[in-house]
């Protein structure tokens, strides 16, 4: 298992070695002069010049990636043109954020989605599995920005019950990880309700009933940890969609995280910023689905990892 | 999987004879919206929707105009109807150009299925790992905001998840007698591939395509409404959103235009895409 984890470690820096590349061509190609920008409008040439040979944008691409992976691998991800503040600053500022709301999301997913489907799936086709269907194709339907505005008009403009933009407290989570978790409520009860209708036809669960196991053990210790092996798979799946949509709920609500970090650094072209949060939102990724790799391990005892 | 040549009652016919009659709703809002996708140029002119009034501005709903105007004295039907045309020709667009980039690519990877495949197939995993929204958002940033790199940003967005959703498909079919009999008497690969293999997911591209639709109006619409789309003053559905957001509390009319008519356009793909599924395969239904 260790030895497993170090490899798939090892394994982690060819692809953000992939990622920095894509990133950094990206960047190089975006239209503007990043030290012009950087110099500001009343800048003279000469003071363009002298940024530009600062920043090392004089030299050929190549010398400049390697200059930027070398930086990189220091610990140096550059720094800002905007604030003139060290990028790696910015992202130990907001990544809290960002995982603070993509946590919130997730486990309001589960929490809510898991139980949902379990329930739907010991009663086919009953009240609560046609209700659950609707919510299903609704809660896909609705993009997050919407949801977020109408929430917010409900919950904070009209009731006053919750802040509405922000950080700080329970109460200015609530909004923005219910925004953007409601959609994933939605997936992970269906993907519960179709694989425990699977499993629950399984002959060890009847093998279960007939030994005299009482019925919420049987569902919850024979059939749900059965059925938690897709359920992790499409957690891990998710993730990268949800930072997405994390992105888009931190614009909403003014979540000072990293989506927003990132949404801005494009507005100003501020081109360090942006290759800085695109690399961590790459790791995350990259990490997340690690975890769910060895989590498998736990879940079954048959997955082995040689 | 065989899209039937002689068709039975219809795609409708279906609908009404199985009761489904939320999905004949979605179909007909599809269809709606694609009417007034193509005679929004009739109906409002592009300078009435765009053209800034200051002494018409918020105007409430009524007979003067009837969903009101927006902060601009711009007419917001005008608008949404506009929105719904620049919304349906960016999702059809991006979802067009995916397919035949990812069904191409997928059924090569899946056909020929070699080293340069699994290559490929380990990028487009590693693709789709990675938040698609971040994808489109990069893309963005290089081509600039406009309705064409927006369309191109949702396509390849989009790609790796149908290289890997058509490669299965192929890989299942490459092994069929039908296949190897063509194959026996010498039929090319070329040939092989698009006229015995691709005919038969021809069904699985219909589904995944009304699906995809109702994705890339979402997305599209998420990356319009954090002002990558098309600049303003287009009527862009996302962005409108966006525009009105100060107007949430007291005029919420201008806010609710468009963000009813994305809704219900992507409610209506999404519930024509899973009615269309049971339709052209029928053992799906209870899946």
């Amino acid at each position: 298992m260790l030895n497993y984890t170090l490899r798939r470690l090892l394994l982690l820096l060819p692809m953000l070695f992939g990622v920095s590349i894509v990133v950094f061509l990206v960047m190089h190609f975006i239209p503007g002069d990043p030290a012009q920008l950087a110099a500001g409008p009343d800048a003279t040439a000469e003071d363009v010049a002298q940024i530009r040979q600062n920043y090392g944008l004089d030299q050929p691409l190549v010398t400049q990636y390697f200059i930027y992976v070398k930086k990189i691998v220091s610990g140096d991800f550059g720094e800002s043109f905007q604030t003139f503040t060290p990028v790696l600053e910015g992202i130990a500022r907001t990544l809290p954020a960002t995982i603070e709301l993509t946590a919130a999301g997730m486990l309001l997913a589960v929490v809510i989605g898991v139980p949902l489907g379990i329930v739907a799936a010991l009663r086919p086709r009953g009240f609560l599995d046609g209700s659950l269907t609707t919510f299903a194709v609704l809660g896909i339907s609705v993009p997050g920005f919407f949801l977020g505005l109408i929430l917010m008009s409900i919950f904070s403009a009209s009731l006053g019950w919750l802040p509405p933009t922000g950080r700080g407290g329970w109460q200015h989570l609530i909004l923005p990880a219910v925004t953007l978790g409601l959609p994933y409520v939605a997936t992970f009860s269906r993907l519960a309700r179709s694989t425990m209708m699977d499993v629950l036809k399984e002959d060890y669960i009847r093998t279960a009933y007939a030994k005299g196991v009482p019925g919420y053990k049987v569902v919850i210790k024979h059939a749900l940890s059965n059925a938690s092996i897709p359920l992790v798979t499409v957690f891990g799946m998710d993730f990268g969609r949800l930072l997405g949509g994390a992105v888009i709920v931190e614009t909403v609500f003014a979540w000072p995280g990293m989506g927003r970090f990132l949404i801005d650094a494009i507005m100003a072209r501020d081109i360090y910023v942006v290759q800085g949060t695109v690399l961590v939102f790459a790791a995350l990724v990259v990490i997340i689905n690690l975890m769910v790799d060895l989590v498998y391990g736990i879940l079954d005892p048959r997955i082995t990892y040689n | 999987m065989y899209l039937p040549k002689k068709r039975g009652p219809g795609f409708v016919g279906f609908l009404i004879s199985n009761k489904r009659w939320f999905a004949l709703g979605a179909f007909i809002v599809i269809l709606a919206m694609i009417a007034a996708a193509l005679c929004a140029p009739f109906l409002f002119d592009w300078d009435s929707v765009t053209k800034i009034n200051l002494s018409r501005s918020l105007i409430g709903p009524g007979t003067d105009s009837l969903l009101g105007t927006d902060q601009m004295g711009r007419d917001l039907l005008g608008r949404v109807l506009w929105g719904a045309r620049i919304t349906l020709t960016v999702a059809v667009s991006s979802v067009a150009i995916a397919l035949l980039v990812g069904v191409s690519v997928g059924a090569a990877c899946g056909y020929y299925n070699g080293t340069l495949a699994s290559l490929v197939m380990r990028i487009m995993d590693s693709m789709i790992a990675f938040p698609r929204t971040l994808v489109a958002i990069l893309i963005i940033t290089v081509a600039g905001n406009s309705i064409l790199s927006l369309t191109l940003a949702i396509a390849i967005s989009t790609i790796p998840i149908y290289v890997r959703f058509f490669a299965g498909p192929v890989i299942a079919l490459r092994n069929r007698e039908f296949v190897l009999a063509s194959k026996s008497i010498g039929v090319g690969d070329l040939r092989l591939l698009l006229v015995h293999i691709l005919p038969n997911i021809g069904s699985l591209v219909i589904i995944q395509a009304t699906v995809s639709l109702a994705e890339a109006i979402l997305i599209g619409s998420g990356l319009s409404f954090l002002g990558l789309g098309p600049p303003p003053p287009t009527p862009e559905w996302g962005s409108m959103i966006a525009e009105s957001r100060p107007l949430l509390t007291t005029h919420p009319y201008v806010l609710l235009a468009p963000g009813c008519a994305l809704v219900l356009t992507i409610l209506s793909f999404n519930i024509v895409g899973d009615a269309l599924r049971d339709y052209i395969d029928p053992k799906s239904r209870n899946a």
